[in-house]
């Protein structure tokens, strides 16, 4: 892991309380958006006298914008060329959010991944939260073997608007591959290991429509470039967001 | 805290070993040899250049004859050699073949265009293979021939 990316993590675990609980949020960005405290201490961004308020906090914005509020969840199937994702999250309170993410290329790569998103801009029309993820690569091709730990850092950003909200990710995605060899000598066997780093850097812009406050779909296009400075396929994908129910 | 720790390192290094990418595996050879020419007017005149390589390499439809381990310039006059090589035997690799040359006019190209000379070369299958040790002898015999032509 890079140093840049070694302090991203560290900064990120550190963060005591990463969502300003500023109480005029509202008005330096809207005039007519209010934000409430609710009891657990987050901020509630729906006003429930202003309609154009009523999907600030769906579960289709929180799962595009990072992080739920406590007791919130949200679940994304995503199907694409060449990427596929499905992705849940749990909000645990104090801009916490616990998530799993399977993502799959074509069916011949899988990284299930297990992670914890922080809120850090928690506006009501703008969302930044940082995501460390750990999890394993598993590629099933022989001929191109690709299997072992796997650690990403992520950046989402969101802007909520009345249904529909851009968003952009960035991520710095590493892995780890162990090589082997053994060379046979006339006394024996000699084994030795090695370690080779894989380097995915990974950006998404895309726009996420809100149909109810738990339902959503999805479309973006995914810009992954494996292996810098080699050049990468972009790729796009659609998918569908739901959640929220029994909070 | 502590013990979840351990516990999780150890998954990790378990996971990581338990999933080897690329798995190589070499085979020392100690190669002893000694190069003559046919022609004795020939011996210890120019450089001796040698090359090891596979008898078959590639599996199914792309396995074919001959592929390069390493290569070798013996100094001047020199015709005695011994170098230890690590031979892969993966990917179908299968025998060993040593191939020389001797450069007379010192271009390192064989019988390049206008030469005035016909530099010999030869080739000998190496037929110890599997072994650690292998010795061989050389005999340059056949002018301008490349390795394809020579190979049995």
């Amino acid at each position: 892991m890079s140093p840049l990316s070694l302090s991203v993590l560290v900064a990120l675990a550190a963060s005591p309380n990463p969502a300003p609980e500023s109480t005029d949020e509202g008005a330096a960005t809207s005039a007519t958006t209010t934000t409430t405290a609710t009891a657990s201490g987050e901020k509630d961004h729906v006003d429930p006298g202003d309609p154009r308020t009523r999907f600030l906090e769906s579960a289709p914005f929180d799962l595009v914008g990072g992080g739920s509020r406590k007791g919130d969840w949200a679940v994304e199937a995503s199907a694409g060329f060449p990427w596929q994702r499905v992705r849940g999250q749990l909000g645990v309170g104090r801009g916490l959010t616990p998530l799993l993410e399977l993502d799959s290329v074509l069916a011949r790569r899988f990284r299930p991944a297990a992670g914890l998103g922080l809120r850090w801009v928690d506006r009501p029309h703008v969302r930044l939260t940082g995501e460390v993820l750990l999890g394993w690569d598993w590629q099933r091709t022989p001929e191109l073997r690709r299997r072992g730990p796997n650690g990403e850092l992520r950046l989402r950003l969101a802007f909520p608007v009345r249904r529909v909200a851009p968003y952009l990710v960035a991520a710095t995605r590493h892995t780890l591959l162990m090589d082997r060899t053994t060379v046979a000598t006339a006394s024996g066997d000699d084994v030795s290991w090695s370690a080779r780093h894989s380097w995915i850097l990974w950006g998404q812009l895309g726009l996420v429509v809100a149909i109810t406050e738990h339902v959503g779909l999805d479309v973006g296009i995914d810009l992954p470039w494996v292996e810098p400075p080699s050049i990468s396929i972009p790729g796009a994908h659609v998918g569908v967001i739901v959640g929220g129910w029994g909070r | 805290m502590k013990g979840f720790s351990v516990v999780w390192v150890a998954v990790v290094v378990a996971g990581t070993g338990a999933c080897v990418n690329e798995d190589v595996h070499l085979f020392e050879v100690e190669l002893a040899g000694r190069i003559a020419t046919e022609d004795p007017s020939l011996d210890g005149v120019g450089t001796v250049h040698l090359e090891l390589h596979h008898g078959y390499v590639g599996e199914g439809e792309l396995r074919r004859p001959l592929g390069l381990i390493e290569s070798w310039a013996l100094g001047p006059e020199v015709r005695d050699f011994e170098d230890v090589v690590l031979v892969s035997t993966d990917g179908g690799a299968e025998g060993l073949v040593m191939y020389g040359w001797l450069d007379l006019d010192g271009d390192g190209v064989l019988c390049n265009v206008g030469a005035a000379d016909e530099e010999p070369a030869g080739v000998v299958v190496l037929s110890d293979v599997p072994a650690h040790d292998i010795s061989f002898e050389l005999e340059l015999s056949a002018p301008c021939r490349g390795v394809e032509p020579l190979f049995p």
